[in-house]
């Protein structure tokens, strides 16, 4: 009996220390602490990032210029460490090549999510985290990430007018903002014009965003009137779903309400209407992740009537008939007679925009648990600013920096995709060299005209989750397969999202 | 913020919150019934091997190694091997197709935990087998003899003799049973993922996952709540043993 | 007559039984010696061109027994391609070797002071080592981390290695060794004058021969399988055990895996056949209370 009242006694005893509650998530509303103008910066940061293929040398190569400009300040830039494999690749005439690859497996990516989840328990973790592979929504929840609008507002050397506001303003929630990004990247949508009448294209080119049933209602005319020998789009249906899905994301997954909502028939229906666009040969054919039944010949030389681009091709749209253009980024099929449409919007009048996932454009956060945030704040600014451009690796996706941007307009106009401007005028070339002739202004300005339209009609953000998306798309190749219907799949959908959202 | 040390004490509401809360529920559910499937199954198994093998003389020392392989097996070197015999068009599906059956999906459904009871009795087997092989050889066989004399069946024997005789072993097996049952979290996680079907969601998943939302205050208050229950049941049994061995 | 016919019946039972337990690790083995292309042919579902041509709308796996052309080829990439294994391997010898020396060490005492001596809340105590050994992992990783973090080693092997010797199992299992020495052995050598050092080494240790190989073998197949503290303590990849990769090799690399799981069964393996025979002597003996 005795032994009974000591081990309750311990018991109790536990369970009074581990009664300790979540507190409020917000941050105390301090005002920052600057710099102030003539101190030098000085400190440590540790930068992290999950991907070591793009984001890590970017990050090396700004990190190396950063602390060139302020040598009291060391900045160490961590990724995900997975053993490197040697594979051999086969090349086309029999001679065999060994390559170096970083394996990234979702076990991978648990992986990384684990170590990061880890040291910010332990109260520490890197300064600046890269919003690549982490659940940022959850670390903001938790209060693990620093609001940076007093950073913003309080900032003398920060202008929200050298960067997009908008985009600031669809990031801001209740609680705070607390992703910085320093690129977008999104999808567009082009048609062949050789494949619809004017009267169709001047529908297409009236400006603002399109839902999927638009699109479907343009295209099916001219889809019969071709012989249907064309694929209305250029995607399988398993990529068709991934489109449609983000659009609708808001409608199935609610993440402040902590409710999903798969099971109200909008889902079913979607996955209908796909099944039935593939069924008309509006689709392109393709088994889910399998050898393409055709091969990959019949794709470069096809047409499609419509193609969703990813934004980095979008300059391509404009400068077709320059003989000098750098080709080595090509769309889908047949792309000479592509024309820009416009966004996809759904059918609630919102196009989202998303960031985070692979191409959906990259932004950093502050940790709460950092001593640095000042510093940190300062790097991030760098990261996002005009200097950007001059790092390895190029521009991913659309600089959110307007400076930056006209910067890369201006080199994608005059064709010098990887030589900054600086170093063109440092290396004493003729002014000429770097003017650009009016051919090539006009280009530049109507590229910035569109991406400006693009950006500015954005209307939500929408949330990114690793492991969700990772559940839906592996599930729903069971769809496609046709080895499940669509009704248990969403019923699958629901429980194991509602259980993801509310654990 | 929540951090593990020095967070604000808020009494009994994260327990509140967490009994409420029907991630919890649904793996605390879960893992009663997996415990409670496994736990038997395994017992009377091993057990029916045990009885099996232990008159097998030379071949004995087979048969237990045999049995005793799946337990140092790691459930890495498995994984690859369980998922081409219970995914859609693994090897189970294909015998099944063989004989003109439907292929089950094993590895997403109600089935799932069919599937993992034969993967844990695969791999617990030996442990208790052992075990219960030792208690066996224990029991003295002048009681045995006495029973044939007395002209007692088989049936006689077994409830009379040997199951009395076999309880103090069959405690200790139970408490064996419970923590290999426990972990085999392990071989879930990797063949299902984080987050897998919703009947073989178990507790271990939700404080897993907790884990990396960096939700402390549930992952603890779900820790010691199991605490609180392992201190229970070991209480429990030990005590039921003590009452057994009196006998 | 009867009991001959019983008798076969119960081998031909458990023979049966048997294969299917052998099953897995028999595949595994023998296609260990198939060359990749084989194996990639063989265990795919997906459909090909020509499976599409012929109509067939699904495709099964079946486990292949014996490789149509017997080949190292798995084995020399696993061993000599990628020196990377090796160092994995190493990576996990590292981390074994020391828990479980160490757990021996401190099971063996600890049980000892348990067993040997009397002493206030011993019983207490026990039963809180029985509830911490009943824990499931997740339970305990958290406060492994708190205390791995005030000690400063979160990043490296020492936060795997240190809760592996200490960890409760080892003491209970010992403890119930120990109890089946009979009191008096030890008393009549403390009555003899020996200090408890002599007492220990040359009285209760002789008898321990089977628990102490029983817990090695148990420590040696937990750790050499440790998947979830590594890879929370264990950043860099030159510091990560083989059970780590093999966890991610599962996801898609079927070229190397069944050879990667020979080699990697193979010490455990080894660990059991050598020490079966006093493994079961020490499994029973943890059942004598």
């Amino acid at each position: 009996m005795k032994k009974f009242f000591v081990t309750v006694g311990i018991a109790a005893m536990a369970f009074a220390f581990t009664a300790c509650g979540g507190g409020n998530a917000t941050n105390s509303a301090t005002v920052p602490i600057f710099a102030a103008d003539d101190e030098p910066l000085s400190g440590n940061l540790t930068v992290s990032t999950f991907d070591t293929v793009m984001l890590r040398p970017f990050l090396e190569s700004a990190a190396e210029l950063f602390t060139e400009m302020h040598p009291d300040v060391t900045i160490t830039v961590d990724s995900f460490s997975a053993p490197p494999e040697i594979q051999t690749i086969e090349n086309e005439d029999g001679t065999t090549m060994q390559v170096m690859r970083t394996s990234e497996g979702p076990q991978e990516r648990r992986d990384y999510v684990n170590q990061i989840s880890t040291d910010l328990m332990g109260g520490r973790g890197p300064d600046i985290l890269a919003m690549d592979m982490l659940p940022f929504y959850r670390y903001a929840r938790m209060g693990q990430l620093v609001d940076l609008r007093p950073f913003m507002e309080h900032d003398p050397n920060f202008d929200i007018n050298d960067y997009r506001a908008n985009i600031f303003d669809l990031l801001t929630t209740d609680t705070g903002l607390f992703k910085f990004p320093i690129n977008i990247d999104f999808q567009y949508i082009t048609f062949d014009s050789t494949l619809f009448t004017p009267a169709q294209q001047n529908a297409l080119m009236a400006g603002g965003a399109f839902t999927i049933q638009e699109l479907l209602e343009l295209g099916s005319p001219a889809f019969h009137a071709a012989n249907e020998e064309h694929n209305m789009f250029s995607m399988a249906d398993f990529v068709m779903f991934r489109h449609l899905f983000h659009l609708y994301q808001n409608h199935f997954i609610n993440f402040e309400t902590r409710t999903a909502n798969f099971t109200d028939g909008v889902f079913v229906d979607m996955l209908n209407m796909i099944q039935n666009m593939d069924d008309q040969g509006y689709l392109q054919d393709g088994t889910f992740g399998n050898v393409r039944i055709g091969g990959m010949e019949v794709v470069e030389m096809d047409r499609f009537l419509y193609k969703f681009n990813p934004s980095f091709l979008l300059f391509q749209e404009f400068n077709r008939d320059d003989p000098d253009r750098l080709g080595f980024f090509m769309g889908q099929g047949v792309t000479d007679d592509d024309m820009v449409a416009g966004l996809l919007g759904n059918s609630l009048g919102d196009v989202p925009f998303a960031l985070g996932e692979r191409g959906g454009g990259t932004a950093f956060g502050i940790n709460s648990n950092s001593q640095n945030q000042a510093l940190a704040w300062e790097f991030i600014k760098f990261l996002s600013s005009d200097a950007l451009i001059d790092l390895a690796g190029g521009v991913m996706g659309i600089p959110l920096h307007i400076g930056a941007f006209e910067e890369s307009a201006w080199r994608n106009a005059s064709n010098h995709m990887f030589t900054p401007r600086r170093l063109i005028e440092d290396s004493g070339a003729p002014i000429e060299y770097l003017e650009l002739n009016a051919t090539q202004l006009a280009r530049k300005q109507a590229y910035i005209e569109t991406v400006d339209g693009f950006i500015n009609s954005f209307t939500t953000f929408r949330i990114t989750d690793a492991l969700i998306e990772e559940m839906i798309f592996s599930e729903i190749g069971e769809f496609f397969n046709g080895e499940i219907s669509a009704e248990d799949l969403a019923r699958n959908l629901q429980s194991r999202i509602t259980l993801v959202l509310n654990e | 913020m929540t951090r593990p040390v020095g967070g604000e004490f808020a009494g009994l509401s994260n327990y509140i919150d967490l009994l409420q809360s029907p991630a919890y529920q649904l793996g605390l559910r879960n893992t009663v019934v997996f415990m409670g499937l496994s736990v038997p199954l395994n017992m009377l198994l091993s057990l029916g091997a045990a009885m099996l093998i232990k008159d097998m003389g030379k071949f004995k020392p087979i048969f237990v190694l045999i049995f005793l392989i799946p337990l140092v097996i790691p459930s890495g070197a498995m994984v690859f091997f369980w998922r081409m015999m219970f995914s859609r068009n693994g090897f189970i599906n294909n015998i099944f197709d063989m004989v003109g059956l439907d292929g089950i999906n094993w590895l997403n459904s109600e089935y799932a935990m069919l599937t993992l009871l034969i993967i844990f009795v695969w791999k617990n087997l030996g442990f208790n087998l052992v075990l219960f092989l030792s208690g066996l050889s224990n029991i003295p066989k002048e009681y045995y003899e006495a029973a044939k004399v007395d002209g007692a069946n088989a049936l006689y024997t077994l409830r009379k003799i040997t199951f009395p005789c076999l309880l103090p072993i069959t405690v200790i097996v139970l408490l064996m049973s419970v923590i290999n049952s426990f972990k085999v979290f392990r071989e879930v996680y990797l063949l299902m993922g984080s987050h897998p079907h919703e009947s073989v969601y178990m507790l271990q998943h939700f404080m897993n996952n907790n884990f990396h939302s960096l939700n402390y205050p549930r992952l603890t208050s779900a820790a010691t709540l199991l605490s609180i229950a392992m201190v229970v049941i070991t209480w429990g049994l030990l005590w039921l043993e003590r009452k057994a061995s009196h006998e | 007559m009867s009991r001959r016919i019983a008798f076969n019946f119960k081998l031909v039972l458990l023979a049966v039984t048997g294969i299917v337990f052998l099953f897995p690790l028999v595949v595994t083995f023998t296609n260990s010696f198939m060359s990749e292309q084989e194996i990639t042919l063989f265990y795919r579902t997906d459909l090909s061109y020509f499976d599409v041509l012929e109509g067939i709308e699904q495709r099964f796996i079946s486990f292949r027994l014996i490789p149509r052309d017997f080949s190292f080829a798995q084995y020399r990439m696993v061993l000599i391609d990628r020196p990377m294994f090796l160092m994995l391997l190493v990576n996990s010898v590292r981390i074994t070797a020391p828990v479980t020396i160490g757990s021996l060490i401190i099971s063996l005492l600890t049980a000892y002071g348990f067993t040997c001596w009397k002493w206030k809340h011993k019983e207490i105590l026990f039963f809180i080592y029985i509830v911490v050994m009943l824990m499931p992992l997740q339970a305990v990783l958290v406060p492994n981390f708190i205390v791995a973090d005030w000690l400063g080693i979160t990043d490296n092997q020492w936060a795997v290695i240190l809760p592996g010797i200490f960890a409760p199992f080892g003491t209970f299992l010992l403890r119930q060794s120990m109890k089946g020495i009979p009191a008096e052995c030890y008393e009549a050598a403390r009555i003899d004058g020996a200090g408890e050092l002599r007492v220990f080494l040359y009285v209760v240790m002789p008898q321990m021969k089977s628990g102490i190989a029983a817990l090695t073998m148990l420590v040696f197949i937990e750790y050499w399988n440790v998947v979830e503290q590594a890879v929370v303590f264990l950043r860099d990849f030159d510091l990560q055990p083989l059970s780590v990769f093999l966890s991610r090799i599962a996801d898609g690399r079927a070229g190397l895996i069944f050879a990667a799981s020979t080699v990697y069964m193979l010490f455990p393996f080894v660990w059991l056949f050598l020490g079966q025979e006093h493994l079961e002597k020490g499994i029973e003996l943890s059942g004598i209370k």
